[in-house]
């Protein structure tokens, strides 16, 4: 089973990168530009990872976050300087950051899930 | 022994040299003999004198009184005693004083005439000073002891009293009660010694009121003894009161320049000198002044250095064109103080030409060091307010930031994991959009760049309004749209200003940020920003969807400090910045109260 991976980012170009370079037979990645719809799609599929900006068009990335209804691993990804962390987040991603430790964070997320 | 002569001798001698004039006259009116003495004083011959008529010689206003007694002796009078005046030869007429007698046997009249024409000038005069000095002064006598025996109507009309009231006693009726008895000790003793006293006194009237005097006290003399004083007096009241008035207006009128720290000042022009009033003296802190009148040059020479040639040169057109000049500038006192002081000056025209300059001097000290320190402060907060606006943008500029270097950097890790697969045209399309993303960068660090300028000249350039609005619009944009605001701009390309750039674009951030802050809470958040050109003005109209400033707030919004946010959301300084830089500028900015929503609206004029 492939790891679930969900990216939500207003920014369209961040998705693509993000999908290119992530996405294998080992990791399905999933992206949003438009935070409802991710809700929505997050609510059905379970994902085990999603990333989440922090500014959205419409909400912030906590209320995405917090709309979200399931045990998936939710990761904070801002490009503000000071962003408090809210404790439905597991982790928080400065931007720009770098692909290969998106990777390994997500690698090492899986195997956590998986040995839980 | 004297040697006796004959009788005959001796009337002959008197006759002949006696000089008083003496003659015999008959009853027709003609000289029989006269004398040489009459020749002498009258200036005609023997012979002129016996062949013309008595009545000729009379002065005509004295020929009836003459006639009058020459008549009496016709009826039977022996003797005559009379005054007229004769015709002197050379026109002039003497004044004679006769006596005589007629011989009842021959009917010759005996006559002898003195010439009193000196003594009759001397009393004349006197008689006309007495008169006078009765009719025009204040006029009494007074025993040795002071009692008044005399006075005339004016003595009545200024002290109230009727003469029955005033004779009899001493002036002590009139005493004021100012003078102290040393004041009359010694006025008695001047006059009693034999001098005369002169001086002013205070009296009192019958109804109370006080009167002034001038007052000549003379003792007169009648053999070697004071017989009685004589006073005449002038009344000076209105001069006193005047006086008074004038003093009191003077000190009123130094109490009110001293309180408005206002002083005066004249410039002699023909010889340098000048005069200054108390107040001056006060302000410039000079407490003597070199001898009694202090020059221009000594004037100057209160002043600091730099600002000498100022006034030397203000001065001089003065003088030379008549312009009035107003300066601010910097004394530097006696004291050793450095005071601020403000002063105007005028040229002074008599027959149309420059005599002197007048001006005011004023202590502005206070004043111009709140106004320096103000202007200190203003710069200040205009600094401060630059930084509370860059931190503010910084952080949501953070955001516009990262996201294109995490573009940028994505791409690299791409390109990186794919260097050995991927195609020309994927590198290239990747190495594209990496640097677009730079672009976008660098779009806002130029917005940036002002921010860093500490250039402390203002400096005013030719710049185009829309790309100040742009420029003020990508900076606040981050901010917009982390707060779900819309903007629209409906702006006029081509329209050029005369400004600063960096103050023009502060005054649009404040602006927007203002609104931004104002529709936060609203349901529908949006701004406006339009550009309408009129014939006069290019305005700038920002619209918020707020629903405008409540009337009593508007007067107030423009302060300084006043603000309707929190202490931590605002220092109250926008505005009123807004507005200062905008008033340096020749523009203003107005709330349009005909529109529903808040609308500020800045005009710049055309013709700037």
């Amino acid at each position: 089973m492939p790891i679930k991976v969900v990216y939500i980012d207003d920014e369209e170009l961040l998705c693509q990168i993000f999908k290119e370079y992530l996405h294998s037979t080992d990791i399905n990645i999933t992206t949003f530009t438009d935070e409802l719809s991710a809700i929505t799609y997050c609510n059905e599929t379970n994902p085990d990872i999603i990333f989440i900006d922090y500014r959205l068009t419409q909400l912030n990335g906590v209320d995405v976050a917090k709309a979200i209804v399931n045990d998936a691993i939710k990761v904070l990804i801002t490009g503000e300087l000071d962003v408090a962390m809210d404790h439905c987040f597991s982790d928080k991603i400065q931007k720009p950051y770098r692909l290969a430790a998106i990777k390994s964070l997500i690698i090492d997320a899986a195997s956590y899930r998986k040995a839980l | 022994m004297m040697p006796i002569d004959t009788p005959k001798h001796i009337y002959e001698k008197l006759f002949s040299q006696s000089l008083d004039m003496m003659c015999v006259a008959n009853t027709a009116g003609y000289f029989q003999l006269v004398n040489p003495s009459f020749s002498e004083k009258l200036g005609y011959s023997e012979v002129e004198l016996l062949s013309t008529a008595m009545i000729d010689f009379i002065h005509p206003n004295d020929i009836d009184k003459t006639l009058q007694v020459f008549a009496l002796l016709s009826n039977g009078q022996h003797s005559l005693c009379f005054e007229n005046s004769y015709r002197h030869k050379n026109n002039g007429y003497l004044t004679l004083a006769w006596t005589g007698h007629v011989d009842a046997d021959s009917g010759l009249i005996y006559l002898i005439a003195r010439d009193i024409t000196q003594q009759v000038k001397v009393s004349n005069k006197l008689q006309h000073l007495q008169q006078a000095l009765e009719q025009e002064t204040i006029y009494a006598e007074t025993d040795v002891n002071g009692v008044i025996t005399k006075v005339n109507d004016k003595f009545c009309q200024i002290s109230g009293y009727s003469a029955a009231e005033l004779l009899g006693h001493t002036h002590q009726l009139v005493n004021s009660g100012y003078h102290s008895s040393l004041f009359f000790r010694e006025l008695w003793q001047t006059i009693s010694s034999g001098k005369i006293w002169s001086g002013a006194i205070k009296n009192r009237k019958k109804n109370g009121d006080y009167y002034f005097v001038q007052s000549i006290l003379i003792p007169i003399f009648d053999n070697n003894e004071i017989s009685s004083y004589v006073a005449i007096r002038q009344d000076i009241t209105d001069k006193v009161n005047s006086d008074y008035n004038c003093l009191k207006a003077l000190k009123i009128l130094n109490e009110t320049s001293a309180a408005a720290k206002i002083g005066g000042w004249e410039l002699e022009i023909s010889t340098g000198v000048l005069s200054w009033t108390d107040e001056t003296l006060r302000i410039l802190e000079v407490d003597e002044l070199y001898g009694a009148t202090p020059l221009l040059t000594q004037g100057l020479e209160l002043f600091i250095d730099k600002d000498i040639p100022i006034i030397e040169n203000a001065v001089h057109r003065a003088i030379t064109y008549g312009e009035p000049y107003a300066l601010e500038l910097q004394a530097s006192t006696p004291k050793g103080n450095i005071k601020w002081i403000y002063t105007n000056g005028k040229a002074n025209y008599i027959d149309g030409k420059i005599v002197t300059l007048s001006g005011t001097i004023q202590d502005i000290h206070e004043r111009k060091i709140t106004e320096i320190n103000y202007n200190k402060e203003k710069q200040k907060n205009i600094v401060n307010a630059k930084f509370a606006a860059l931190g503010e943008l910084s952080a949501s500029i953070a955001h516009e930031i990262n996201n294109p270097l995490g573009v940028i950097s994505g791409y690299a890790e791409l390109l990186q994991l794919t260097s050995t697969s991927a195609s020309a045209a994927d590198i290239c399309n990747k190495s594209d959009i990496i640097l677009k993303s730079c672009d976008r960068i660098s779009h806002i660090v130029k917005s940036l760049k002002k921010y860093s300028r500490t250039d402390e000249e203002r400096q005013y350039r030719v710049c185009s309004l829309q790309d100040l609005i742009q420029e003020a619009v990508v900076l606040t944009k981050p901010k917009l749209k982390q707060r779900m605001i819309r903007l629209q701009c409906h702006l006029i390309e081509d329209v050029q200003i005369l400004c600063n750039e960096i103050e023009i674009e502060q005054v649009m951030v404040n602006l927007i940020n203002n609104a931004i802050d104002a529709v936060l809470l609203l349901p529908d958040k949006w701004v406006d920003i339009s550009m309408i050109e009129t014939p006069t003005d290019y305005n700038v109209v920002v619209t918020d969807a707020g629903l405008g400033i409540p009337l009593d707030k508007q007067h107030v919004i423009f302060e300084p400090f006043f603000t309707s946010k929190k202490a931590s959301e605002g220092t109250g300084l926008g505005l009123s910045i807004v507005k200062g830089i905008l008033d340096s500028h020749d523009a203003t900015i107005s709330i349009d109260n005909n529109s529903i929503n808040t609308r500020f609206t800045i005009s710049f004029p055309k013709s700037v």
